[in-house]
């Protein structure tokens, strides 16, 4: 990735609906040539900080850039350079996908349709409101990598779309990623996906940030994420009996019997990991960490909100 | 075709595991020395990684020895590089004694241990010329 | 350009089945209307069925095309295909816009024309007439469709607003029109209320286009109608009263002709017999005052008369409105308030009084001599009837007739064939107005008092306009309950 501006920033960046907040002030930064997931429940206010991106909502308060331009000045034109892929977005039902493709190209003066169709296996002379959601799906995804946009925001594609169909689209993607790494290894193109179910993505996100009830949790590297989250399993000595005591707030979900006490650590990358678990577990027999997967670290982090929510009220 | 899989694991680098994945293929003759290697999109695509991490394998697979440049055919699989003496006494020694120590606490016997070698090794056996390839 | 141009295209290749059902509507109406003209289909039932649910759904087809048209790429919401792709605003509503003149108004035109042209008249003569009835229609009807589908996203919803719209106009209308008595109409009422709703709302629609906000685009389009209501209620029922009496005075300059007098007769008391008609309205009472208008040549006839006055009495003054004169039998039809009448107590009061007219003068005459069908000046065509006797002169104009016409022949008492006593007959036309409904033509028959035989030449006398004048009278001490129509 290079050190150039990011493809995607935003300050202080929030949105209100009538009284109710739906995002609250947020800092993001998208760099170039990232894969960034966006992760977070339904209605954690995903597809409304991505349409403040792309100026489809005007923020209450802050504001974002998209590509170095303020996103409150894209025009039409600006369009020519980022792609935008959505379960909820509507299609020209009435054309054929062929159709549809012939359609766009004056638009984009970048257009190269290639074999994007028949790598998609999609059929050229259906109509699109005949097809199933997957393909329409792979419908507006073809419309989009056609014209090799520099930055493609994807809003929950692989919802309710079967195994197969993700894979395809999935390797479209990435074929277009190498595509572009073909053309310029320093990376010039940006994806962002948003999605509550990363399973798929996982293995090729660079960047993954948490939404949850509007608030953006953290928002870094998934190196950096999946290196310091660990699930951590403390064997105790069950002859002793352990002092009551205040987890730090680097510990999740603590669960504990007579003779296990379990948590996630959210900072596992700290010197003094075991130090610090065994100052507070001293009769520990055993101290097991092991690594979390982005569902689990996911899974584990919405639990934690929850309770949070629930015992503040 | 890609001669390995890759069941991605939580914890360890992508890129880690792939050349691990790769490297256990090229010594198991999955992968013949003078074979092409798959390029940065094939990886990608078939293991679903960023090319920017298939690119890493590659180079450390290249760095590694295990692969290496040919010019007008790409990346090739290498003959398997005779190893260096560091190599041998680092894997023959503090190695091989975490596998010891970690058996003898698990109260495991050297037969057993043996056997356990024995059969990982005959498994990861380049097969005779004109086999399963 | 190339954008709108394919947007267009791609607008036309959607709805290419609404065009060829909105074309055979056209073609349709094109050839029934013209056999309505036909006497003999006077008694055809299913003719005029025909028409009048042509009439009904033409406009129908109208809402329906401009709905699809606009809501293809709807401005209505955050979903549409449209707007994460590169279109350019003044791109969308210039294809739109292209749209509605090539595809609804100028088969529209060409329907028209090929009316026209079935009576016999050039169309190209009508053109300036064709152009002005267009333009209304463009702002009354497609503009006010375009408008609202720019903020609805459903023809459902397009249709429901309309709904609203159309019963806001009746009710308002109709609620404003409260004052008894007739009114004068402002002097240049059609062209204010063009203007202003044809600029606001096209502005309004370029507005939505450019900006998407449907909230201000909705709250600006039904704030146009709230005031539009108000400006009707100013300007046609003349609520505003003190600029309203000042323009008009201003538009009908003082008379400099010493000739042309008003003269109140204080001896005479017209027939105070109300007859068929009424002696009050609500709060007004009506009177008819014993004043001529004087000097005025024979061949000069007078448009748009209107009169105001003013009645002092002590403590109590009051400003008529302007209202259209009635001047017959050499006296005046008023209304007074009833209160006017009680601050008088019966005794006399001050009034003066002002009339405003427009003269009329003749211009050139042109003889035709009549045929089983002839052509007229000012784009008409008229039409022997068969019968050879009594009224048997039909004329039909293309799209209006502009200018009030006098009409002079020799006309048989009995039948052509066997002719009797001739006498010369004299017919003048009011002008009309174009007809509100798919025909362009006005048919206007002939009331001569006898037959018109073939080969008569027939005079045809326009009236043009010549200058607006206004009259003052002023009658220091007249007693209004002598004058009160029973």
């Amino acid at each position: 990735m290079t050190t150039a501006m990011p493809a995607i920033e935003t300050h202080g960046l929030s949105k209100t609906f009538g009284h109710t907040e739906a995002l609250a002030p947020l800092d993001l930064s998208v760099p170039r040539g990232a894969v960034f997931a966006l992760v977070g429940h339904n209605g954690a206010g995903k597809t409304t900080l991505i349409k403040l991106m792309l100026n489809i909502l005007r923020p209450t308060h802050g504001g974002a850039t998209i590509l170095g331009r303020p996103t409150t000045t894209l025009t039409g034109k600006s369009f020519t350079h980022i792609g935008y892929v959505s379960e909820n977005q509507e299609l020209p039902d009435w054309m054929t996908v062929q159709a549809m493709m012939d359609y766009l190209r004056p638009f984009y003066p970048t257009w190269d349709e290639a074999h994007l169709l028949s790598d998609l296996d999609l059929p050229p002379d259906r109509k699109l409101k005949q097809l199933s959601r997957g393909m329409r799906m792979k419908a507006a995804l073809a419309s989009v990598l056609a014209f090799r946009p520099p930055l493609i925001i994807m809003d929950e594609p692989f919802s309710g779309l079967d195994p197969l169909v993700r894979d395809e689209l999935i390797k479209a993607l990435l074929d277009r990623m190498s595509d572009e790494y073909e053309d310029d290894p320093n990376g010039g193109l940006t994806i962002l996906i948003s999605s509550h179910d990363l399973a798929e993505v996982e293995s090729f996100a660079t960047h993954v940030a948490f939404l949850h009830q509007g608030k953006l949790l953290f928002a870094e590297s998934l190196a950096t994420l999946t290196a310091r989250f660990r699930e951590v399993i403390v064997t105790l000595d069950p002859a002793m009996t352990t002092s009551a005591f205040t987890p730090p707030i680097t510990w999740l979900l603590p669960e504990s019997t007579a003779s296990v006490y379990r948590f996630i650590h959210t900072n596992a990358e700290l010197d003094n990991f075991e130090q610090q678990v065994r100052a507070l577990l001293p009769h520990a027999t055993e101290i097991r960490s092991e690594p979390m997967t982005l569902r689990t670290i996911f899974l584990a982090l919405a639990k934690s909100s929850q309770a949070q929510d629930r015992s503040r009220a | 075709m890609l001669p390995f899989r890759l069941t991605f694991r939580p914890g360890v680098p992508i890129s880690d595991q792939v050349v691990y994945a790769a490297t256990r293929a090229i010594v198991a003759g999955q992968l013949q020395p003078g074979e092409p290697f798959p390029s940065v999109r094939t990886l990608s695509r078939d293991l679903k990684i960023n090319p920017n991490t298939a690119h890493k394998v590659i180079t450390q697979l290249l760095n590694d020895g295990l692969l290496e440049s040919r010019p007008g055919i790409g990346t090739v699989v290498a003959q398997l590089p005779r190893s260096t003496a560091t190599q041998r006494t680092d894997l023959l020694g503090p190695q091989i004694e975490e596998l010891v120590v970690e058996a003898k606490r698990l109260s495991i016997d050297l037969d057993d241990i043996t056997a356990a070698i024995t059969r990982h090794w005959k498994r990861l056996t380049t097969p005779p010329a004109g086999g399963s390839k | 350009m190339i954008q709108s141009l394919h947007i267009l295209r791609k607008d036309i290749r959607h709805l290419w089945l609404d065009l060829s059902m909105y074309a055979a509507l056209l073609i349709a109406a094109a050839i029934a209307i013209p056999k309505s003209w036909d006497p003999a289909n006077l008694s055809n039932t299913p003719l005029h069925i025909l028409i009048t649910l042509l009439n009904v759904l033409i406009p129908i087809v109208w809402l329906l095309l401009v709905a699809r048209v606009v809501h293809d790429e709807s401005l209505v919401g955050d979903t549409q295909f449209w707007i994460t792709r590169p279109y350019a605003w003044t791109s969308l509503l210039s294809a739109k816009l292209l749209f509605l003149m090539l595809c609804l108004i100028l088969p529209f035109a060409i329907m028209q024309c090929a009316m026209v042209l079935q009576t016999g008249t050039n169309p190209l003569h009508a053109l300036p007439a064709q152009m002005m009835r267009l333009l209304k229609i463009a702002i009354i009807v497609w503009l006010t469709f375009t408008a609202v589908a720019s903020v609805t996203s459903t023809i459902q919803r397009m249709f429901m607003a309309m709904v609203a719209v159309v019963l806001f106009w009746a009710g308002a209308l109709t609620l404003v029109s409260g004052a008894p008595g007739p009114r004068m109409a402002f002097p240049f009422a059609s062209e204010v209320f063009g203007i202003y709703l044809g600029v606001l709302v096209l502005a309004t629609l370029v507005f939505q286009f450019a900006t998407r906000n449907t909230l201000a685009s909705r709250v600006a389009l039904m704030a146009i109608a709230v005031v539009f209501v108000e400006l009707f209620a100013c300007l046609v029922e003349g609520q505003i009263q003190a600029p309203f009496n000042a323009f008009v005075r201003r538009n009908y300059p003082l008379s400099t002709d010493a000739s042309l007098r008003l003269a109140f007769d204080p001896t005479s008391i017209p027939s105070q017999d109300a007859g068929q008609g009424e002696h009050r309205i609500s709060a007004l009472v009506i009177a008819r005052l014993p004043i001529a208008l004087q000097g005025l040549a024979p061949t000069t006839h007078l448009n748009d008369q209107n009169v105001s006055f003013t009645i002092d009495a002590p403590g109590y003054h009051y400003t008529a409105p302007w209202r259209p004169a009635d001047l017959e039998d050499n006296s005046l039809k008023i209304f007074i308030p009833q209160k006017a009448l009680d601050a008088a107590h019966g005794a006399s009061v001050h009034m003066h009084l002002s009339e405003v007219a427009r003269r009329m003068f003749p211009g050139t005459p042109q003889t035709i001599l009549a045929a089983d069908s002839f052509h007229i000046p000012e784009n008409g065509v008229c039409h022997l009837l068969p019968a050879l006797s009594g009224d048997n002169v039909s004329c039909r104009y293309a799209y209006e007739l502009k200018s009030r016409t006098m009409i002079s022949a020799a006309v048989a008492s009995g039948t052509c064939i066997k002719p009797e006593i001739f006498h010369s007959s004299l017919e003048t036309l009011a002008a009309r107005p174009p007809s509100t409904e798919l025909d362009p033509t006005v048919e206007i028959p002939l009331h001569l008092g006898g037959a018109v035989c073939p080969g008569t030449p027939i005079t045809f006398t326009p009236f043009h306009p010549g200058g607006n004048f206004r009259l003052e009278l002023d009658i220091p001490s007249i007693s209004l309950d002598r004058y009160l129509v029973r």
